[in-house]
């Protein structure tokens, strides 16, 4: 697989801060990310360092094109952010204005829109409710909206900035399931920002970083058996993850293990 | 005072093409210092109901009693103005509202407004920080260079500053890591304890509300469902029928008792349950 992302010896100074000093990172296509740190280590910066909202330097490079002024309209075009609280920046009077506002902006033409809409609205199961006041619906559906908005114009990464942080476990569950269609139907990669680490659950591979340095770098299930460096950092294990490394010390099972039904029939065989 | 709320419904925009109601009928008693948590989905009506106790919200129809004060339309300002001395309500992500520079500002904003004189202005910033655990060297530092949990214990601090009894919280650990989380947790547990203050925690999180809540309301679309002592509300199946999950320890051991028959000890503790599973496997 080929990088979609490359990040070399990127430094990035806030006053007189070091956030990044030479930071150096490669995201396959397709790959599930989720890059996890505790507050203050540096994944907002890094997000936005990623879609152009901060300057680079040409030491970023999305899908071989070098991020700077001359491409930052291409680059752009090929990642998608969701925000905390993304629903708050609604602005369409509608669904499908608000779907639309991201495609007006690319000057695509009405006829086109149109079907890319509804195209993306069905995929998201949100077509129902493309004629409604996105105000009025619910958490689940509104982050449905933001994603819509997000993915309609086909980008190639989606980038997640705890943005279902203000989520109940129920629907968080909902839409992630849903993402995890959408990356292979749409042949996404996704980078997940997250302190919670239930979220890296999706994930194929998980990167830890803190004051701006990558601790840990690999797969998700070999990265979460580090409790002792989640503890250190202060990041909460998943009680699942915590369920399995003690009852692995009792010699009870012999992995870890996400799902609780399948725990119950490994104790219990 | 326990807060009373009788046949409370509440609608935005009412009488407009846009009219939302976001509370229908609410009946309710929240206990006077206690730890009361309310859960609910995104829109189900919790930041409305906690907006109505501090009169930013007015009921539509119906009684809210809270201090010894009717939440009503006619109102007298000194009524209002005493009200919300009583009664501080700390926003989601209170850090965005920031508009002062230095901490020691931001935490005698409410007191400059209650026109308190300077030297008790100071005396009582110094409190309320060292309430939240901050220290007097916070007290020039610029508020928008501190860390996520430093900003969140300012903005707490800053309503504490006043010294209200009934504390509002929408949301308190959004945002937080697990090391700022604990200590939050460890904060509001002390203001419960030591200060004897009347505590509501609006949040989605059931794991945290298992640890410091006393009672738990659950709403859904703009009605409350069930209030009760946490541990009547968690063993019923109704979070589950309102779309809702249990908490993650006590969700295990009813999976363990539906599939395997074994009966678990009810823990909140990991360590506690692990001995529990062992001796069963």
């Amino acid at each position: 697989m080929t990088n979609i992302i490359e990040v070399n010896n990127l430094s990035f100074r806030y006053k007189n801060k070091f956030i990044f000093d030479n930071l150096n990172l490669a995201i396959k296509e397709g790959e599930w990310v989720s890059i996890v740190g505790p507050n203050g280590s540096g994944k907002t910066t890094l997000a936005k360092l990623l879609v152009g909202l901060l300057p680079s330097n040409d030491s970023i490079i999305v899908d071989n094109l070098p991020f700077n002024n001359d491409n930052m309209a291409l680059v752009r075009k090929r990642i998608g952010i969701i925000f905390t609280n993304t629903s708050n920046y609604f602005v369409g009077e509608t669904v499908a204005d608000e779907i639309a506002f991201v495609l007006e902006n690319q000057a695509y033409k009405h006829n086109e829109m149109e079907s890319m809409i509804h195209n993306i609205a069905a995929l998201l199961e949100i077509d129902k409710l493309l004629d409604k006041d996105p105000q009025t619906l619910s958490g689940g559906e509104k982050q449905k909206v933001a994603l819509a908005s997000v993915l309609v114009s086909d980008p190639k990464i989606l980038i997640i900035d705890g943005a279902l942080e203000m989520i109940d476990a129920n629907t968080k569950k909902e839409i992630f399931n849903l993402i995890s269609k959408l990356q292979k139907e749409l042949s996404l990669t996704i980078i997940n920002l997250t302190h919670d680490l239930e979220e890296t659950y999706y994930a194929d591979r998980i990167i830890v970083i803190k004051d701006g340095c990558i601790l840990v770098d690999g797969p998700t299930k070999e990265v979460l058996k580090e409790d002792k460096v989640f503890n250190r950092i202060g990041l909460e294990i998943p009680f699942m993850v915590d369920l399995s490394i003690k009852l692995q010390l009792y010699g009870l099972i012999d992995k870890l293990i996400f799902d609780m039904n399948e725990m119950v029939d490994a104790l219990w065989q | 005072m326990a807060i009373e709320i009788k046949e409370v419904s509440y609608v935005y925009n009412e009488n407009t093409p846009s009219s939302h109601t976001a509370l229908k009928n609410i009946n309710v008693t929240i206990e006077e210092e206690k730890v009361t948590g309310i859960i609910g989905k995104i829109g189900s009506g919790k930041t409305t109901l906690v907006e109505l106790l501090n009169a930013l919200l007015i009921p539509t129809k119906g009684e809210v009693k809270v201090a010894g004060f009717d939440i009503e339309k006619k109102m007298k300002p000194e009524d209002l103005k005493a009200l919300r001395r009583k009664v501080g309500l700390v926003f989601q992500f209170p850090e965005d509202q920031f508009f002062n520079i230095t901490v020691k500002e931001e935490v005698a904003f409410a007191l400059k407004h209650f026109r308190y004189k300077s030297d008790r202005v100071h005396k009582q910033v110094l409190e309320a920080l060292s309430m939240v655990g901050l220290d007097e060297s916070y007290l020039n530092q610029n508020v928008f260079n501190l860390s996520t949990g430093e900003k969140r214990k300012v903005a707490i601090a800053s309503i504490l500053v006043f010294n209200p009894k009934i504390i509002i919280l929408d949301e308190p650990t959004v945002g937080l890591d697990y090391n700022n989380k604990k200590k939050l947790l460890m904060l509001i547990k002390k203001l419960k304890n030591k200060y004897n203050k009347t505590i509501i925690i609006v949040s989605h999180d059931i794991d945290m509300l298992n640890i410091v809540a006393d009672n738990i309301i659950v709403m859904d679309k703009g009605e409350v469902v069930i209030s009760a002592p946490k541990n009547e509300v968690l063993k019923e199946d109704s979070l589950k029928n309102h779309g809702l999950s249990l908490p993650k320890i006590t969700e295990f051991i009813e999976i363990v008792a539906t599939k395997k028959g074994i009966k678990l000890k009810n823990t909140t503790d990991i360590k506690d349950l692990i001995k529990d599973v062992y001796r069963h496997v």
